[in-house]
């Protein structure tokens, strides 16, 4: 019985210790962590409007509805006269979820697009990445699943993103029905 | 201890007992993170950290932590150091945790710090493990980083991210895909042995 509180003891006075520096550096570390995410946030919405202002939307009661649980952020945005709305949303491709910022103007047509890090083949997959294919959505309303063009050899890795292309309208729709 | 020592216990980590190309250990890691030649330096020196930190706490403690509960003592420091690695790098250099992702957290399960733990650390004294835990970090480090090297330039024509053979090279993809891990990994030791064997 003394062994056995002899070694737990000295186990618990491991964890114990670890889990007080731990948790020190986690609360160093948390600002930095945050303002690295809000850049890349603000960095990916730069890249589908650039110059835009940007306003982010409340998407609580949107998450309510179906198939709405994938969409991460909603932002209203002015750019001198024009107006209009991105959406990042994540959309599961061939190996975890593609997260996609996409920029609509106030008739629905799609102005801006960018792939977030994803987890795709390399070489394969990727191609998603390619203005190639990027830039076919420019200009087109949503729906896009059936008119825009997947890659071959990459179908799912590309369908992911037409999907969240669609996906992005639909909230947008939501957002402005409300 | 004398000054030659720490020399030869800082070579025996990076030549004569190289963890990837002598011991063979920590494959996973290389195998799957060598497709860039900067995700193989990053995750090289992230387990270099991981390597001197929890050697150093181990080599100290090796007095305090019960022989019987050794393998969970040592599992809670490694834990911590890699935690507190991830922590930092999701913080300062979110690009590289983002291209190495998964196999942050997996340093805990990395078999060259546990083996140096219980083979080395736990044995001598404080300034010979971190000499030992930094000889086997950066010899593990060299070892990614020229696979990583050899994959980047025939997988996708670059080396750390600069384009070496202009637009008209064909890059080979199959080299930055698993089986171009297994290939490289496999001629390297191949050339290695040949090029140490003593007959």
């Amino acid at each position: 019985m003394r062994n056995v509180i002899h070694l737990g003891g000295r186990l618990l006075i491991i964890c114990l210790v670890s889990g007080l520096l731990l948790g020190l550096v986690y609360n160093i570390t948390l600002p930095y962590k945050e303002a690295a995410e809000a850049q890349a946030l603000q960095e990916s919405l730069e890249s589908v409007c650039a110059g835009g202002a940007f306003t982010e939307l409340d998407i609580a009661s949107l998450a309510e509805e179906p198939g709405m649980e994938d969409v991460l952020h909603l932002y209203g945005y002015t750019r001198g006269e024009e107006t209009g709305h991105v959406a990042v949303v994540q959309s599961m491709g061939y190996k975890g979820e593609v997260p996609v910022t996409v920029a609509l103007s106030s008739a629905g047509e799609v102005i801006g697009i960018a792939i977030g890090s994803h987890e795709e083949t390399p070489g394969i997959g990727d191609r998603i990445e390619t203005e190639e294919f990027t830039g076919q959505f420019l200009g087109m309303v949503p729906p896009v699943t059936g008119s825009a063009q997947t890659i071959s050899g990459a179908t799912y890795s590309s369908s992911a993103v037409i999907a969240a292309v669609d996906l992005a309208y639909q909230a947008v729709t939501l957002v402005k029905g409300a | 201890m004398a000054k030659n020592k720490y020399v030869s216990v800082f070579l025996n980590g990076i030549v004569h007992e190289n963890p990837t190309f002598r011991l063979v250990l920590g494959m996973c890691p290389t195998l799957a993170v060598t497709t860039a030649g900067q995700n193989g330096v990053g995750m090289g020196l992230a387990a270099t950290f991981v390597l001197v930190g929890s050697n150093v706490v181990i080599s100290l403690l090796r007095k305090f932590i019960p022989d019987k509960v050794r393998i969970p003592a040592f599992i809670v420091v490694i834990a911590a150091f890699t935690t507190m690695v991830q922590l930092l790098m999701q913080a300062f250099l979110p690009a590289l945790y983002d291209a190495l992702g998964l196999f942050i957290p997996l340093i805990v399960v990395n078999c060259i710090i546990l083996a140096r733990a219980e083979s080395f650390a736990s044995k001598n004294p404080v300034g010979a493990s971190a000499v030992d835990g930094l000889g086997m970090g950066l010899g593990f480090t060299l070892s990614l980083t020229l696979i990583s090297i050899i994959r980047e330039l025939l997988g996708a024509g670059t080396v750390f991210g600069i384009s070496l053979f202009g637009e008209s090279f064909e890059p080979a993809m199959m080299m930055i895909l698993a089986p171009g891990g297994f290939i490289t990994l496999g001629l390297v030791l191949g050339a290695l042995n040949k090029l140490t064997s003593k007959s």
